[in-house]
C-alpha cells in the first residue's frame, strides 16, 4: 500500500508538469533490490545517445493542400471554419464527404460518402501490390520522406495493406464487392519504434477508383531535437529495474501471475529503443525514449515471457 | 435503514435486518437531510469495502403479496468507511424517470448491500486538483487521478454526494499486456450551479481483474476505491443556476423555466445561444434572483429548431440592498450531513411515527425510511399504512424548524467581483438541449441472477428427435456453454442513455433484465419496432449445422433470462423493422457473434433473417466481442455529433466507436475482434438527420475494430 502510495505520487508529479521527464505510465511497477537480472541482449542493441524531442505543428505544402480538397472535390464553399491551425471542409449537399487538416496535430483525415451499391460496383482499385509506390508518391506529396516510416528487416518500408469486403445479397445471389485497398504504417525515428497511434506517428490510406485516396487518417507532427542524453549502459538499466524504476509489460493472459518477491532470475533477451507521446486522446508535446526489454522470468514454477519497459536516460 | 438481498421477501428481510442490527450495531441510518434545493442526503452505517444499492418507492405494498416494487435510484455505489452518503437528486436514466425529490409528492428509500469488492486489489484514486479547503468560482476543473493493477480502470466524481457527468477529458495509461494502470480524468463543474459555501468533492474508482464477454469464461472481479474528501468553498455572485426539465420537451408543452439566486442585488441578462454561440433569445432583469420562463421559441416567438441550448448568465451589481427574502445562499459544510429530522408522532390509527423535512427553500420534503420499527439513533421508522392518503392529508409537524432564508441586504457568502457571466447548465441531470430529434430503445441482459452466470443446452435443431444444433463448431452434446455475468452492460447503457438524451433523443424504454422477456423480441411486434433506433445487448452465439427450425440455415442464437433459467432466441424469430416515420430504422445488437459471417451468409440466402425490408441498417459483431463501457455510447456520440466535427454515418460510427473504445482500454484482448453491418444497401450512408428509404438490395460488411495496425 505505502509502494502504491509513493507511485501515485510519482504519477501524480507526472501528469501535472514534469513532461520532460520519462514517466513510464504503461505498466505495473516492481521493485526487488536483490534480484536476479542477466543481461544477456547483445551489447550493441541500444545507441549510445539518443535524443528527447519537442512535438511541433506540421504545416502541409501548398500544393498538398490543394490536391487534398481536389479528392472531394472540396471549393471554397465547402470551408466550414479555417483558422491558424486547423481548416475543416465539408460538402454542403453531402455531409459524410469531408476533409480536416490540422497543423496543430499534423492531421489529416479525409472521409467521403460510400458510393457504392450492388449495381454500383467499385472499379479500377488499386492492386495490393501497387499500395506501397502508392502510398510512397503520397507521402512525398504532403511533404513526408517516406524514410520516416518504420522498416521491415529487409529495409523496406513496413506498410501492412488491407481490403475490406462487402457482400450484397440480389436475386439470391452474392456480390462481392472491394471499395478499396488500404495501407497502414508507423513511423519510425533515429529507428525506433513510436508506440500509440493518433499521437504523431501512424497512418491509415485507403485507396479507392484509380488509385486515389478515398480515406486518410494521418497523424504525423514536425519533431524538434530537444536535448540529447547518454543512453543508461545494460548495468545502470538492470540497477533501474532492481530499484523498481521499470514497469512490467506484457505476459501472455494465460501465463502463470508473476510475483517478483519470489522470482529466481530475469533475462534480458532483447533490447529494444522505442519513442512513446502519449495516445490519441492525451498526445503529449514531448516525444520521450525508453528501452523495451524482452525477457524470460523464472518465477521457480514456470518461465514466463515477459516485456519490460524502462527508462533509458537520466532525464533532468 | 439497510439493507438487503435483492429478492428476497420483504418481511424476510426486516427480519434478518433487525436481527443484524441488533448484534452488531450497524446498518442504521445516521441522517437524512434535505438539501437547500430539496435534493436528500442518505446517510447510514457501512462497513469498508461493500457496495450499495439505493432503492426508492413512491407507495410501499404495491405488490399484490403486500411487497412494495423497489426502483433503483443508484447502484453500484462503494462504500466510505464506516459511514456513507450519498445525495438523491433523482434518476431521469430509467423509465419512468425517478424525479428529483423536490418534485416529488412522496419517497421511501431503502438502502441495498450488493455485495463486496471482489477484485484483490482496491483502487487507488485521488483528487489532485483542487486542493483541500479551495475556494473556487465560475467554472471549476477537478482532476481526479487513479492507479490500479487491474484492468478497466474508470473514474466518477461526487459533489455533495451527487455524481457528475462523465469527464471532459480523459487520459489513461497501460501497460504492455493490457491492463490500464493509470488514468488521469478531468471535469469541469460550473460552481454557479451551487449554493455558495463548502462542498464536498470526492471520486471513486472502479476497476476489474479482466474482460467479460464470451462465454465459459471465469468470472471476473470488481472493486471499488474512494477518495479522501476534498472540501472546496464555492463562491459566487451568481448561484444555484437552475432548471425545471432535465430534458426540455416544448413540443409536450413544456417550458423551461431558468432560476438563479444572487448574493447581491443586480442587474441581470440571460442569453439563450445555440450550439453555434449565437444568442437567440435575451431576457433581461434586476434584483437578488432571476426567473424565466422559456418557451423554447426564438426572439419575437420565432421557431428553433431541435437542437443545444445554453444559458448564458451575466450579472452586475448595481449597489442597491437585496430585496427581502432574497438571495444570500449559503448551505454547505463540507462535511457529510448531520441527522436533523423533524418528526412528530402522526395521530392516524397506526400511531407510527411519520417525518418531515423541510427545505429551507421553502417546499415540504415528504421522507419515509424503511423497514418499519427500525430504530436509527433512537429516531423510529415507521411504515406508512396503504390506506393513507398521499400528499395532499400531509401537513409539516409543528415542531419542525426551518432555515429562513438570508434576509435582506448584501449577502456574507460572496465578497467577488462585482459582476460575474455564468453558462449553464453543466450539473446533471440537466441536458442542455431542446425539442425531441427521435426516439430510442434500449434492453440488455446481465445473466446476474445465477451468480455465475447460465448454462443452457443448445437448442433443439427441429427435427423433433432430440438432435441439437452444434454451436461454434462443437458437437451438439458439447454445444453447452455457460453464459457469465456482464455486470458491464449496465455501466455501458447508462453511458449510452446519457449520451442519447445530451443529442435530443428521447427514451422509449429502457428495459435491463427480467423487465423484457424473449417475447418482446419476437416477430414485428417487438417493443424495437416502436421506436427509430434500437440497441441490444446480449450474449450471443452461431449455429454450424442446420436448424430445420429457420429454413434449415445456420442460425444465431441469443441466451435470453428469465429469472433462474435462459433459453434461446433465434435471430430469425426476430423481425427488426418498422416503415412508419418513428418507426425502427437502425438496431444494434451487441453481442458476441451477432452477425457472424458465415452463418449470416446462410441466413441471407435462405431468408431466415432477423429484419424486414423496412429496417435500414442492422449493426453487430463478427466475433467474440468484449463488454467496454464506452462502445455504444461513442456509437451515439458519433452518431450524433460526429467526430473531429466530421459527420459519420450510423454505420461508420458503429466501426469507430469499437475501434475507438477498446483502443482506450490498452487492454490485450484474447481475439480479434471485427464488427459488422447488414440491411438494405441503399442505407449505408444513412445518418440520423438525413438518410435513404430502403432500395430491397442486402449487403454485409465487416471491419476489424481490434486490434489496429
Amino acid at each position: 500500500m505505502k509502494a502504491k502510495a509513493v507511485f501515485l505520487l510519482i504519477l501524480l508529479i507526472c501528469v501535472t508538469g514534469l513532461s520532460q521527464t520519462l514517466s513510464l505510465k504503461f505498466g505495473t511497477p516492481f521493485r526487488r533490490t536483490d534480484l536476479d537480472v542477466r543481461w544477456k541482449a547483445p551489447s550493441n542493441s541500444l545507441p549510445k545517445e539518443v535524443w528527447v524531442y519537442r512535438l511541433l505543428p506540421r504545416q502541409f505544402p501548398p500544393v498538398a493542400m490543394s490536391n487534398l480538397t481536389a479528392l472531394g472535390p472540396f471549393t471554397r464553399d465547402d470551408l466550414v471554419y479555417s483558422n491558424a491551425s486547423e481548416m475543416l471542409f465539408k460538402k454542403q449537399s453531402d455531409e459524410l464527404t469531408s476533409l480536416l487538416i490540422s497543423s496543430r496535430l499534423g492531421a489529416i483525415r479525409l472521409q467521403k460518402r460510400n458510393p457504392y451499391g450492388p449495381t454500383n460496383l467499385a472499379t479500377h482499385i488499386p492492386k495490393a501490390t501497387e499500395l506501397p509506390m502508392l502510398t510512397s508518391n503520397f507521402l512525398a506529396e504532403i511533404g513526408i520522406d517516406v524514410s520516416e516510416v518504420e522498416r521491415r528487416a529487409d529495409g523496406q518500408p513496413d506498410f501492412h495493406i488491407w481490403e475490406p469486403s462487402t457482400e450484397y445479397f440480389v436475386n439470391h445471389a452474392f456480390i462481392t464487392n472491394t471499395e478499396f485497398r488500404a495501407v497502414n504504417f508507423r513511423r519510425s525515428v533515429d529507428g525506433a519504434t513510436w508506440v500509440g497511434n493518433g499521437s504523431g506517428g501512424n497512418c491509415e490510406i485507403h485507396f479507392g477508383e484509380y488509385g486515389k485516396p478515398s480515406g486518410i487518417k494521418l497523424s504525423w507532427r514536425n519533431l524538434e531535437h530537444s536535448k540529447r542524453y547518454p543512453v543508461a549502459p545494460p548495468a545502470t538499466i538492470v540497477k533501474w529495474i532492481q530499484s523498481g524504476r521499470a514497469v512490467q509489460g506484457m505476459t501472455r493472459m494465460d501465463a502463470e501471475p508473476i510475483d517478483w518477491k519470489t522470482v529466481r532470475s530475469l533475462d534480458v533477451t532483447k533490447a529494444e529503443l522505442s519513442y512513446y507521446a502519449g495516445d490519441p486522446f492525451s498526445p503529449s508535446d514531448w516525444l520521450m525514449p525508453f528501452v523495451a526489454l524482452w525477457t524470460s522470468v523464472d518465477t521457480g514454477h514456470s518461465t514466463v515471457e515477459v516485456e519490460i519497459h524502462c527508462p533509458v536516460i537520466e532525464a533532468h | 435503514m439497510k439493507t438487503i438481498i435483492k429478492g428476497a421477501s420483504i418481511l424476510g428481510i426486516i427480519g434478518a435486518l433487525i436481527t443484524q442490527a441488533t448484534a452488531q450495531n450497524q446498518l442504521q441510518i445516521l441522517s437524512a437531510t434535505p438539501t437547500v434545493e430539496g435534493a436528500i442526503t442518505l446517510t447510514w452505517a457501512s462497513n469498508p469495502n461493500e457496495i450499495y444499492e439505493i432503492d426508492e418507492a413512491d407507495v410501499l405494498n404495491t405488490n399484490s403479496d403486500g411487497s412494495t416494487a423497489w426502483n433503483t435510484l443508484y447502484s453500484d455505489y462503494p462504500s466510505q468507511g464506516t459511514s456513507t452518503f450519498w445525495l438523491d437528486t433523482g434518476n431521469y436514466f430509467v423509465n419512468p424517470e425517478i424525479v428529483h425529490p423536490s418534485q416529488s409528492p412522496m419517497r421511501f428509500y431503502r438502502i441495498v448491500l450488493t455485495g463486496t469488492n471482489t477484485a484483490p486489489t482496491v483502487p487507488i484514486v485521488s483528487i489532485s486538483s483542487p486542493s483541500n479547503g479551495a475556494s473556487a468560482t465560475g467554472d471549476l476543473t477537478v482532476t481526479v487521478i487513479a492507479y490500479a493493477d487491474q484492468a478497466f480502470l474508470t473514474t466518477k466524481l461526487y459533489v455533495d454526494g451527487q455524481e457528475m457527468n462523465e469527464p471532459d477529458t480523459r487520459t489513461n495509461w497501460a501497460d504492455g499486456s493490457g491492463i490500464t494502470n493509470y488514468v488521469q480524468d478531468m471535469y469541469v463543474l460550473n460552481t454557479c450551479e451551487w449554493p455558495n459555501g463548502t462542498h464536498t468533492l470526492f471520486a471513486t474508482a472502479s476497476c476489474q481483474t479482466g474482460a467479460t464477454g464470451a462465454h465459459d469464461v471465469g468470472a471476473v472481479g470488481i472493486s471499488y476505491g474512494i477518495s479522501p474528501f476534498v472540501p472546496v468553498a464555492f463562491s459566487n455572485l451568481i448561484t444555484r443556476i437552475s432548471f425545471t426539465q432535465p430534458f426540455f420537451m416544448p413540443e409536450d408543452g413544456q417550458t423551461q423555466v431558468v432560476s438563479a439566486i444572487f448574493t447581491a442585488n443586480v442587474n441581470w441578462t440571460l442569453q439563450i445561444q445555440d450550439d453555434t454561440g449565437t444568442t437567440v433569445r435575451t431576457a433581461t432583469g434586476s434584483g437578488g434572483s432571476m426567473v424565466f420562463d422559456w418557451d423554447g421559441t426564438g426572439t419575437g416567438g420565432t421557431n428553433l429548431p431541435v437542437g443545444t441550448y445554453t444559458y448564458l448568465i451575466t450579472a452586475e451589481t448595481n449597489g442597491l440592498a437585496l430585496p427581502a427574502g432574497t438571495g444570500g445562499d449559503g448551505s454547505g459544510d463540507g462535511r457529510p450531513p448531520s441527522p436533523s429530522f423533524a418528526f412528530s408522532a402522526f395521530g392516524g390509527d397506526s400511531g407510527a411515527t411519520q417525518f418531515w423535512v423541510e427545505s429551507p427553500s421553502g417546499g415540504i420534503v415528504p421522507l419515509f425510511l424503511y423497514p418499519p420499527g427500525f430504530d436509527t439513533n433512537t429516531l423510529t421508522i415507521f411504515e406508512e399504512p396503504v390506506s393513507w392518503s398521499p400528499y395532499s392529508s400531509m401537513r409539516p409537524a409543528s415542531s419542525a424548524s426551518f432555515a429562513a432564508d438570508t434576509p435582506g441586504g448584501t449577502s456574507e457568502d460572496y465578497g467577488g467581483a462585482p459582476s460575474q457571466t455564468s453558462r449553464a447548465p453543466k450539473r446533471p441531470p440537466i441536458n442542455p438541449v431542446k425539442g425531441r430529434a427521435g426516439v430510442y430503445g434500449i434492453a440488455y441482459d446481465t445473466y446476474s441472477a445465477n451468480g455465475n452466470g447460465f448454462t443452457i443446452q443448445s437448442p433443439d435443431n427441429g427435427l423433433n428427435v432430440g438432435q441439437r444444433i452444434h454451436l461454434e463448431g462443437h458437437s451438439g452434446s458439447t454445444s453447452t456453454f455457460r453464459y457469465p455475468p456482464l455486470v458491464p452492460y449496465k455501466w455501458e447503457a447508462n453511458a449510452f442513455i446519457a449520451q442519447m438524451k445530451k443529442g435530443n433523443w428521447s427514451q422509449g424504454f429502457a428495459k435491463v433484465d427480467n423487465q423484457f422477456t424473449i417475447n418482446d423480441l419476437r416477430g414485428s411486434g417487438t417493443m424495437f419496432n416502436t421506436v427509430k433506433l434500437g440497441l441490444l445487448l446480449l450474449h450471443g452465439t452461431y449455429g454450424t449445422s442446420q436448424d430445420f427450425k429457420a429454413n434449415q440455415t445456420d442460425q444465431i442464437y441469443f441466451p435470453i433470462t428469465s429469472g433462474h433459467s435462459a433459453s434461446y432466441i433465434r435471430a430469425s424469430e426476430m423481425s427488426f423493422g418498422n416503415s412508419a416515420t418513428n418507426g425502427l430504422k437502425w438496431m444494434g445488437i451487441l453481442a458476441c457473434n451477432s452477425l457472424q459471417h458465415s452463418s449470416w451468409s446462410s441466413m441471407q440466402s435462405l431468408g431466415a433473417v432477423p429484419y424486414n425490408s423496412s429496417l435500414h441498417l442492422i449493426l453487430g459483431s463478427d466475433s467474440v466481442i468484449w463488454t467496454e463501457e464506452h462502445v455504444a455510447s461513442y456509437w451515439a456520440k458519433y452518431m450524433i455529433v460526429g467526430k473531429t466535427n466530421q459527420t459519420l454515418s450510423v454505420e461508420s460510427a458503429w466501426y469507430a466507436a469499437g475501434q475507438d473504445a477498446y483502443a482506450e482500454t490498452l487492454f490485450n484482448y484474447t481475439n480479434q475482434m471485427n464488427f459488422a453491418a447488414s440491411g438494405d444497401a441503399s442505407c449505408r450512408n444513412d445518418t440520423l438527420k438525413t438518410y435513404s428509404n430502403p432500395g430491397g438490395a442486402s449487403f454485409y460488411n465487416s471491419v476489424k475494430v481490434w486490434p489496429l495496425p
